[in-house]
Parts: structure tokens; sequence; C-alpha cells
């Protein structure tokens, strides 16, 4: 039996891992970043059911760190795959912590005496880290990582404070790249999503008006592991919100930028406006949309609970641009009700953005043909009736976001669909 | 009598989350002075390696055959420190863990005094159990490497060709006399020229040339014993003239893919029945279809129509009362594909489509852009329209929300994009193999977002639209995604469950029922003795260790083990005489 490389740490990756492990399969599960989790571990609790991310993640995150059959290699990337269906070989970057991780046991120390502060891509910017770093508090493996575009001691020389206060002496300096080279039957690529730049949509503000956030930040508000531990504030003056607007398909369902819809964001804009009714009891929600895509299981159910129970309003149109008040930097929306046929205008003080989902295609995929983008730049699956998660080339699985918008339990059925075929070529390789 | 109890604790200050508050030197001090505790420590990673290794040079330096942790929550670590026992040789089960993160420094990080306090106290308490743990060994059983595919839809064939292709026996079991369900009769899909038909033969044709696919016709799944790894299911088949065929089959677990019936509408519900110019949509994927009444001529009603109305949510989102709340999910598209289609080969056609929410989520807002390039026209009501047959044409009136007037269009025939609704044997199913359905009537998942395609019973794995609507692409990935569960049982000759269930003092027990009736997972059965007295009997591989039957006997006959009453009795004492 053979190995199956999977490449992306995220829940479609962390699932396809464990379905093929539990059945005996050995798994090479690859991720970019210092932990597992992907945006799954940025969220705060999940529609339609309103569970907690990180609590029902957490459990997957340590089962995959602790099954016999999987090998972590994070922090790494593929660089080259050559091969056919039944036998890739697979080149694999892991990039320098410049923490021994055997030795490490993620205590916290170095971190907090470390004297530079990054900004936070956990957080998206809205916090501080180190730079030395564990990526968040559940993080998996719970290591930590020097990031040496920032560290003193890669880019003046000085300092090592962290080296000298790391109880077990796990820092170390002199850390080179290693390549590994591995021989699977097959691979299966989840390497997910990123929001498009909502500036690209300026006329609704982002980047230039302090009080107008995307989803996402808006996750990171509402988080107790987020910057501001679960407060939900404005940007400009740290005060609470009365009155938010989330406005959907922001460079979705557009000509301009992405023609499709990315399908999670009706659903989640309405997940965000009840958790926002549950932090600020007073605060009013206004979501802007042209349709309500309430499609999944429970999603219609969910979608009438926000009305009836929590009185969150929903008004369907598509705001034309919005302008911030100099002195408040309160937000006016300008919007015509397409349920009234009225322009009118009406002032907000927090804006959500509900931003298009963007696929990360890895590019050495892309290059040697294994994986090819769509029209709009999703992985290609050519088979979709009969083979519904294979890429371009036999061998090749490409799941959760990478492959079209979705959402959670889309994303693991996929997982599971891509676990099963993977496995077959496994057994026979 | 018995083996001296020899007790070592370990307290861990988990960096500052423990540390920061509670005062973990004083614990330990305080756990040393606790009755058979021989050893007690305490370091900054319990769970980290070097943390591991001092435990298990401990149990073997200190002869100690009992252990507690004072860390975090043991749904974290309890498997962890588990393990560790059993490589020093240990019972795993002779293991205790006190909760000093979550249930203490947690949520007292204000008060450090009262928290060290109350962590002196988790520790006494775990310590009064752990003297009155007991050794469990894991319940084995045997694994029977088939798998039972129940309904033959897209979603139970394709989980059906993978688990053959895996090498494992099939039996599926198909209610009608033709494989296929459905998808069938739904002619040319959406993005391609294949129809329904040809995905269905595709999967048909490389399953019967595969000897371990075992088909079965005409049948129905009659009665299911056993649990996961062993069930024991009989088959019925009809074999014409009456006559019927029982079948045993013993498979090591179960995917359940029965799928839905589409949506009919009331008679008279948007004037259907009332005339032969309202079809449903489902009807008029046949009519197109090459195979279909008219061999893919579109005529309704005998006419070739000029203009048609679509209206939407029909038998969905509580349009009407017959209505359901939920989205069916797929008729938005389904409907501009079928327009797009009958566009292309009748350009002349004017198309209206009556909706409540265009819902063509993801990519396929593709088929919204391009029906609005070939102006179909659209019209959003939030009171479904109703509609009048008139003699030579239908009238069709609604409330336009978007121009907020009354309409009333004249078309040749009308189109009601039904919905799906549970499959008429989903109630049966459910209760022969004690699974659960939602509010909405589909079969329920284990987790709705996490484990979309598992029962609540172990064993036992949901496919297709059985569990909510889907369409072809979605229900042919949940059936190799519940190939996938089904595989991780049968590709294991024996599985193993925890063995902290219920267990049955039979001295004790009086037959009451009590427990069995009150058991959620249906786990406990009341076998009657050959001199007449009445016990009851738990299933281990049924059993979750809920405790639900423990705290309901009256004898106290009932125990869940790990959690005896003499257990929590000795944990709750030690909570207010202290020690
Ligand atoms: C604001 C917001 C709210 C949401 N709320 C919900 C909700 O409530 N419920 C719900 O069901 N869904 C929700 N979703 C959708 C959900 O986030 C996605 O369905 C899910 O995260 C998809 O998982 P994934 O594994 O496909 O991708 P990701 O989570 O993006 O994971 C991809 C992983 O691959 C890694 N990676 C990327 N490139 C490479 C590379 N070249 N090599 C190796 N690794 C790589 C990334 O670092 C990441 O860890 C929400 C989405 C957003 C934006
Ligand atoms: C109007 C309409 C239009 C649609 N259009 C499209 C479309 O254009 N594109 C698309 O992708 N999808 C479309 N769909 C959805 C598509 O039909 C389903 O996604 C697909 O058929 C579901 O397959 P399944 O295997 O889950 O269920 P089914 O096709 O319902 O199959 C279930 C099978 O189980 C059998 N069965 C039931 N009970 C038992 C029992 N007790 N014992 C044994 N066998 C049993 C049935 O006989 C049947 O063969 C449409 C649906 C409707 C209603
Ligand atoms: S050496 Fe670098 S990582 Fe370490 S403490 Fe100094 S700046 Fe931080
Ligand atoms: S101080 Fe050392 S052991 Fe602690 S987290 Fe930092 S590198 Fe790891
Ligand atoms: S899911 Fe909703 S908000 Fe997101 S793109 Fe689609 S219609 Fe717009
Ligand atoms: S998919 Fe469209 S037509 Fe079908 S129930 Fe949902 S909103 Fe109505
Ligand atoms: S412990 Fe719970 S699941 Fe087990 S037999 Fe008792 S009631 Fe049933």
């Amino acid at each position: 039996m053979k190995p199956v490389v999977v490449v992306g740490g995220g829940i479609a990756g962390i699932q396809a891992a464990l379905d093929l492990a539990d059945q005996g399969v050995k798994v090479y599960l690859v991720e970019k970043s210092p932990s597992i989790g992907g945006r799954m571990a940025q969220l705060d609790k999940t529609f339609p059911t309103l569970d907690c991310s990180s609590c029902i993640l957490t459990p997957k995150m340590v089962a995959v760190d602790r099954h016999e059959n999987i090998e972590l290699l994070t922090y790494a990337e593929v660089k080259e795959v050559v091969g056919e269906p039944g036998n890739f070989k697979v080149k694999i970057l892991k990039k320098p912590r410049y923490v021994d991780v055997d030795k490490c046991t993620g205590c916290g120390q170095c971190v907090m005496k470390c004297p530079v502060k990054v900004p936070n891509e956990f957080n998206l910017g809205m916090d501080m880290r180190k730079a030395i770093y564990i990526p968040f508090p559940q993080a998996v493996p719970l290591k930590a990582t020097i990031d040496p575009e920032h560290c003193l001691y890669f880019t003046k020389g000085v300092c090592r404070v962290c080296e000298r206060f790391c109880p077990p002496k796990a820092i170390n300096f002199n850390q080179k790249p290693e390549e590994i080279e591995l021989n699977v039957a097959a691979i299966i690529v989840a390497t997910g999503f990123s929001l498009d730049d909502a500036r690209k949509r300026g006329e609704y503000g982002y980047g230039k008006y302090p009080n107008v956030y995307t989803n996402l930040e808006f996750e990171r508000l509402l988080s107790s592991t987020g910057p501001t531990k679960g407060e939900i504030v404005r940007r400009s003056d740290g005060r609470h919100p009365k009155k938010i607007a989330f406005i959907q398909c922001v460079c979705s369902r557009d000509e301009l930028t992405n023609k499709y819809c990315s399908a999670i964001c009706c659903m989640a804009s309405t997940k965000e406006a009840i958790l926002a009714k549950e932090h600020l009891p007073d605060v009013e929600c206004t979501i802007f949309f042209m349709d309500v895509r309430a499609f999944g299981k429970g999603y219609q159910e969910f979608f009438e609970r926000a009305k009836q129970e929590f009185g969150v309003r929903f008004v369907r149109a598509r705001p034309a641009k919005i302008e911030e008040d100099p002195k408040t930097r309160n937000l006016i929306v300008y919007y015509e009700d397409t349920e009234t046929s009225r322009f009118t205008k009406e002032e907000f003080d927090m804006v959500v953005l509900a931003v298009a989902l963007r696929p990360i295609l890895p590019e050495s995929l892309v290059k040697s043909g294994l994986i090819q983008p769509d029209n709009y730049g999703f992985a290609d699956v050519p088979e979709m009736y009969i083979e519904p998660v294979r890429a371009s080339k036999p061998g090749i699985f490409v799941i959760g976001v990478l492959q079209s918008p979705k959402d959670i339990p889309d994303s693991v059925i996929q997982a599971g669909a891509a676990a099963m075929r993977a496995a077959i070529y496994a057994i026979s390789g | 009598m018995s083996e001296e109890i020899r007790i070592g604790v370990y307290v861990c200050h988990c960096g500052l989350n423990i540390a920061g508050v509670v005062n973990v030197k004083e614990v330990v001090e305080y756990a040393k002075t606790l009755p058979n505790v021989v050893v007690a420590k305490d370091y900054v990673f319990m769970c980290s390696a070097p943390g591991q290794a001092m435990i298990k040079e401990d149990i073997k330096e200190h002869k100690l055959n009992r252990v507690v942790v004072a860390a975090c929550s043991p749904a974290m670590h309890e498997p962890t420190f588990r393990g560790v026992l059993g490589d020093a040789g240990l019972n795993p089960y002779l293991f205790e863990m006190a909760n000093i993160r979550e249930h203490c420094s947690w949520v007292h990080p204000d008060d450090k005094e009262a928290a060290t306090e109350k962590a002196k106290e988790l520790v006494r308490m775990a310590v009064a159990k752990a003297r009155l743990l007991e050794p469990l060994e894991k319940i084995k059983s045997a694994v029977r490497p088939a798998v039972l595919v129940i309904g033959g839809g897209v979603a139970g064939l394709r989980a059906t060709l993978d688990l053959v292709e895996r090498g494992f026996d099939v039996y599926l079991v198909e209610k009608r006399s033709v494989l296929g369900g459905n998808a069938v009769k739904l002619g040319e899909l959406a993005y391609t020229t294949l129809t329904g038909k040809d995905v269905v033969n595709s999967l048909v044709e490389k399953i019967k040339a595969n000897p371990k696919a075992h088909i079965f016709l005409n049948s129905e799944v009659e009665k299911v014993d056993g649990s996961i790894g062993d069930f024991r299911v009989t088959v019925t088949r009809r074999l014409g003239e009456g006559k019927e065929e029982k079948i045993e089959l013993n498979v090591g677990a179960i995917i359940v893919a029965i799928g839905y019936d589409p949506y009919e509408p009331a008679i008279g519900e948007y004037g259907y029945k009332t005339t032969d110019k309202v079809v449903t949509l489902f009807q008029l994927m046949d009519i197109l279809s090459e195979e279909g009444p008219t061999k893919g001529e579109l005529l309704i009603g005998g006419i070739r129509p000029k203009s048609l109305a679509f209206i939407l949510c029909v038998g969905s989102l509580s349009t009407t009362p017959n209505a359901k709340p939920y989205c069916s999910r797929m008729c938005c598209s389904a409907s501009l594909k079928t327009i797009l289609k009958i566009k292309e080969k009748y350009p002349d056609i004017d198309v209206y489509v009556f909706y409540k929410d265009m819902r063509t989520y993801g990519k396929e807002e593709d088929l919204y852009w391009k029906a609005i390039e070939n102006e179909v026209k659209f019209i959003r009501f939030d009171e479904a329209p109703s509609v009048k047959p008139r003699d030579k044409f239908v009238e069709v009136e609604a409330f336009d929300t978007t121009i907020q007037e009354r309409i009333a269009i004249p078309v040749d025939a009308v189109v009601l994009a039904n919905g799906m609704v549970p499959a008429t044997d989903t109630e049966k199913i459910r209760i022969m193999l004690k699974i659960g359905c939602g509010a909405d009537g589909f079969l329920k998942e284990a987790h709705l977002k996490l484990r979309p395609v598992e029962a609540l019973t172990d064993g036992i794995f949901l496919a297709g639209v059985a569990t909510g609507p889907k369409n072809i692409i979605e229900s042919i990935a949940s059936g190799s995604a519940a190939a996938a569960k089904a595989a991780t049982i049968v590709t294991k000759e024996e599985i193993e469950v925890e063995p902290l269930i219920a267990r049955v003092n039979e001295d004790m027990c009086s037959g009451c029922g009590i427990c069995a009736a009150l058991c959620p997972y249906e786990a406990i059965t009341i076998e009657v003795k050959e001199d007449g007295k009445r016990i009851s009997k738990v299933n281990s591989m049924l059993c979750k260790g809920c405790g639900t039957c423990a705290a309901a006997c009256p004898s106290g006959a009932m125990q869940q083990s790990g959690f005896k009453d003499n257990q929590v009795m000795a944990q709750v004492v030690a909570t207010f005489r202290g020690e």
C-alpha cells in the first residue's frame, strides 16, 4: 500500500486526512502555515447551529496530530510533482522554524520576551504578534516559529532574547530548509481560499473608512481569542456600535470582479447579525441583500429565526455607495429599496462587507498541469457528474473552497469523497 | 485482601494558563498529604514528551497503580494520559483527571487564593475516586467485511462502486425493478450533454462488471439486528406472481441512500391537474428527454407552447399551505438549466420566471447570468402567484415586488418547479435502523457540519438526498463520503469500543425494565431466563455510556463503568468532608 499526500490543512484537508488514515492508509498532510486549522479556526460560531467553531474543530486537529497514520508537515509547501496516478513523486520544502519542535513545549516564554511586534495575520492585522509566535492558542502543532523577516537577529544580527529565556533550549538559529521527497499513490489538494480585495469596490470605502470591516474581520471581533477579546468595538473610537449594516455580494455576483456567487456569505452575515445581537442586545442589524441564499440544510429555518427571534432587518437592495461623516466617522449608506422602489440613505455606525471567496491554487500543481483553473479561477473538475472531486488529471483530487465556494458541511463531504477515491489508488499502488 | 493503592499526582502549569492563577507548588504539597498518594509533582506541560516520560518513569520507580493528572479538560488529554499508563504497563482506566484549567484557573483569574483552594479540592476529589477505580478492558468485536447499501439512486450506486473497487462485498438493495432512482428522469444536465440516465448507466455498467457487487432488485430490507461490525439483515425479494424470497445477509456497515420523492402538488394547487397546461418541472424534464413520452419534443397538453411561465418554490419555502418550510436547493438551478436548454432548441419561446429568491448559489450563478442574457423575464413574488386556466391559455397573476404592481401574464403553459420531500419509506427505515430524523422529515446526521454522512447509530451511514435536498453532483459526492466511512470500519478485522458503558449486576436486577424504556440508544433488552426471571441486558456495541439507565435503576443493579455509584459518591463525600 502506498501513501497519499493531502495539501492544505483547513477543515477539508483535515477531514480527508482522517478519513484516509482511519482506512489504514498512510497520509502526509502538508500545510503552508505554522498550524493546521485554516479559515475555520478564525470563525467565531458557525451557521446554522451556532456551535463554536474552534470547539468543534480543535478535537479534529488534535486527532490529526495523534493519528499513527498521519504525518504532519506544517510550515511546508509542495515544490514539484511528477508522475502518474498510483505513482507520483512529490517534492516538499519544509521551511525552517528556527525552533526545534521536538524540544519546544509551546510554553510561550519566548513570545512574552521577544521585543519585536508584527501585525498579526491570524487577526487580520487588527492586533500585533511577536517575531517569534504561536499563531493561536489551539494551534496544532503547538510550537513557536520565528518569522525571519522581522526577527532582530535575522535583520540586524542582534537580540537572541528568546534563546536566553527558552526553558528547554529549543531555539536554533541555524536551522536550514529541508527537502523531503515522497512517493505517493494520489494527491488531495485542499488549499482553500482568501477573501477578495474589498477595495475593488471602492464605493464602499473599505481601507479608507475605519469603521468598514470585512466579514472575516468581523468574525475575529466576535471571537474571544480575537483582537478585542470578543468586544464589538469601532476601529475609529473603540465605542460599541448601535447600528450595523451588512452589505452582501461585495465582489460577488458582480460583472466587474467575480460573476459567481460565494455561496456562504448570506448565511455568514445572518449568523454574524445574530451574534452581534447576542453580544450587544440593543444593536440594530440590517442586511442589504439581493437574494437570501439559504439553500442548505437548516438554512431557511436559520434565516427565519434571524428575522423573527432576533429582529434582524433584511432590505433587498444593493447599496450604491457609502459616505463617511468625517466628524462622527459614521457611515451613510445610499441605496434603492427594490421592494419599494425608493432611493434613500441611512446612517450606520459600523458596516460589514460580505466579501467574495477567491480560491488559492497551489502554483506547483498548476504549472505541472495537474490542476487546471476553470473560467472563474477555481480548480476545474471535468467529470463533475461522475467523479465530483477529481481534478483534470486522474489521481489528483480537489476539495473544499479551492474547487467552488462552499460551506463546512459540503467541504467535509467532499473530503470524504476524495479520501474514498484516493484510498482505491493507495491499496492498488 | 487486595493490593496496596499507590497513587501518583501530577499537576500541570499549562504554561501560565494554570500556573498564572493557581499556586501549583502549593497544590503539589497538599496532594502529598492525601492518603495513598506516594508521589506528587508539577511540570510546565504535562502533555509534552518530557511530561509524559516523567509519569512513565514514576509508574515504574514508585510502583504506582493509580495516576491522577490535574490539568486541562479530559476531553483534551484524557486519551493522551491513558496512553501513557498503557505504555507503562498499567491498565489505562486506572487514571483520573482533575480539570483545574477550564473548571478553575480560566474562570477564576481574579482570585488566586480561592482558585488554589478550589484546585486542591478538585485534586482531593480525583484522588478519592482514583482509589476506587477498577481496571477495564476495551470491548472487541469481529467485523464482517461487507456492506449493505439501501437504495440504488446515484448516491447508493456511487457508494456501491467505490466499495467494490476498494475490494469489499456490497449488497445493494433496491426497492424498484430498475436502478438509478430519480436521476434517470432528468434528461440533459447543466454544463454538459450528459443525461441523468447517462450518469446512471456509467455507474451501473462498472458495478455490474464487478463480481463483488450483489444487486437485489424488487427488494426491501425487512429486519436488521446486531450492531456495528456485525449487522444481521433480512431482505425480502419479490419474485412475481405474488411470490417472495427471504435473503439473510451479514454485514459490518450499512449505507442508507433512500433518496426522496418529488413534491406532488395538490389538485388545484397552481391549477395542477385542473388543466393539462400545468406540469411539474419533474414532468417537463421527462417530456424533454429523448426517451420521454414525446421523444424530446416540447409538447404540453398536446401543443408546442410559444410562451412558458415557471413558478419556483412549489412545495418549498412555505409558499402554499401544503408546502414545506425548507428550500429544496436545486430547483432554481434546475429550472434555469431547463429554460436555457429550451431556449437553445426553441429560441422564439418567451419565458417568465416567477420566483421568491433566486438561489443559484456558487458557480451556478452562471445560469442566472445566461438566463438574463437570453431575455428570460424574472418576476419576484412574496405571495404565491395564482394560476387561472382560460380557454386557450393560462393566466398567471402575481404581485411583482420589484415594480410594486399586480400583473397578469397569459402563457401557453405553466411549469411548477417542484421540490423534494422525504422518501415514503423514511419513517419505516428510521425505526428499523434506530436512526434519527429532523423536523424537516429527512434523516438526521450525527453532526450537521462535521459528521454529515454518519447516522447517530454507529456503523450506519447516510448518503444522497436521504438527509436533505442535494443535486446529483452533491449526492454522488456524499455517496463516496459515506463509502469512505463504511470503509474505515470494514477494513478492520476487529473494532474496539470504550469500556465506559453500563453493566448490569444480574443478582440485583429485578427486571423492572425502567432502564430499557429510558435508554436513548435502545441498547437495553429485557431477557427472560429459563427460571422465568427477567433480567436487563446491555448490548455493549450500542451503549454510548450516557448513564441514563444507571441513574434511573431503582435497585442499583445498573452501574456505569468508570462512574460507579461508589466512585462518584467518594468524590462527592470528598468535596464536602475534606480529608
Ligand atoms: C466570514 C466567513 C464566515 C464563514 N462562516 C461559516 C459558517 O458559519 N459555517 C460554515 O459552514 N462555513 C462558514 N464559512 C465557510 C468556511 O470558512 C469554509 O467552508 C471552510 O473554511 C473551507 O475549508 P477549506 O479547507 O476548503 O479551506 P481553508 O479553510 O481556506 O483551508 C485551506 C488551508 O490550506 C492552506 N494552504 C493554502 N495554500 C497552500 C499551499 N500552497 N500548500 C499548503 N497549504 C496551503 C491554508 O494555509 C489553509 O490552512 C465562512 C467563511 C467566511 C469567509
Ligand atoms: C424537479 C427536480 C429536478 C431536478 N433537476 C436536477 C438537475 O437538473 N440536476 C441535478 O443535478 N439534480 C437535479 N435534481 C435532483 C436529483 O434528482 C437528485 O440529486 C438525485 O436524484 C438524488 O439521488 P439519490 O440517490 O439521493 O436519491 P434517489 O434518486 O431518490 O434514489 C433513491 C433510490 O432508493 C430507492 N429506495 C427508496 N426507498 C427504498 C427502500 N425502502 N428500500 C430500497 N430502496 C429504496 C428508490 O427506489 C431509489 O431508486 C432534480 C430534482 C427534482 C425534484
Ligand atoms: S531573536 Fe528574534 S525572535 Fe528571538 S526574541 Fe529576538 S527578535 Fe524575537
Ligand atoms: S520558550 Fe522555547 S519551549 Fe517555550 S514556546 Fe518558546 S521555543 Fe517553545
Ligand atoms: S451567498 Fe449571498 S452574499 Fe454571498 S455572493 Fe451569494 S448571494 Fe451574495
Ligand atoms: S432552490 Fe429556488 S426554487 Fe427551489 S425551493 Fe429554493 S428558492 Fe425555491
Ligand atoms: S448508559 Fe445510556 S446508552 Fe448505555 S445502556 Fe444505559 S441508557 Fe443506554
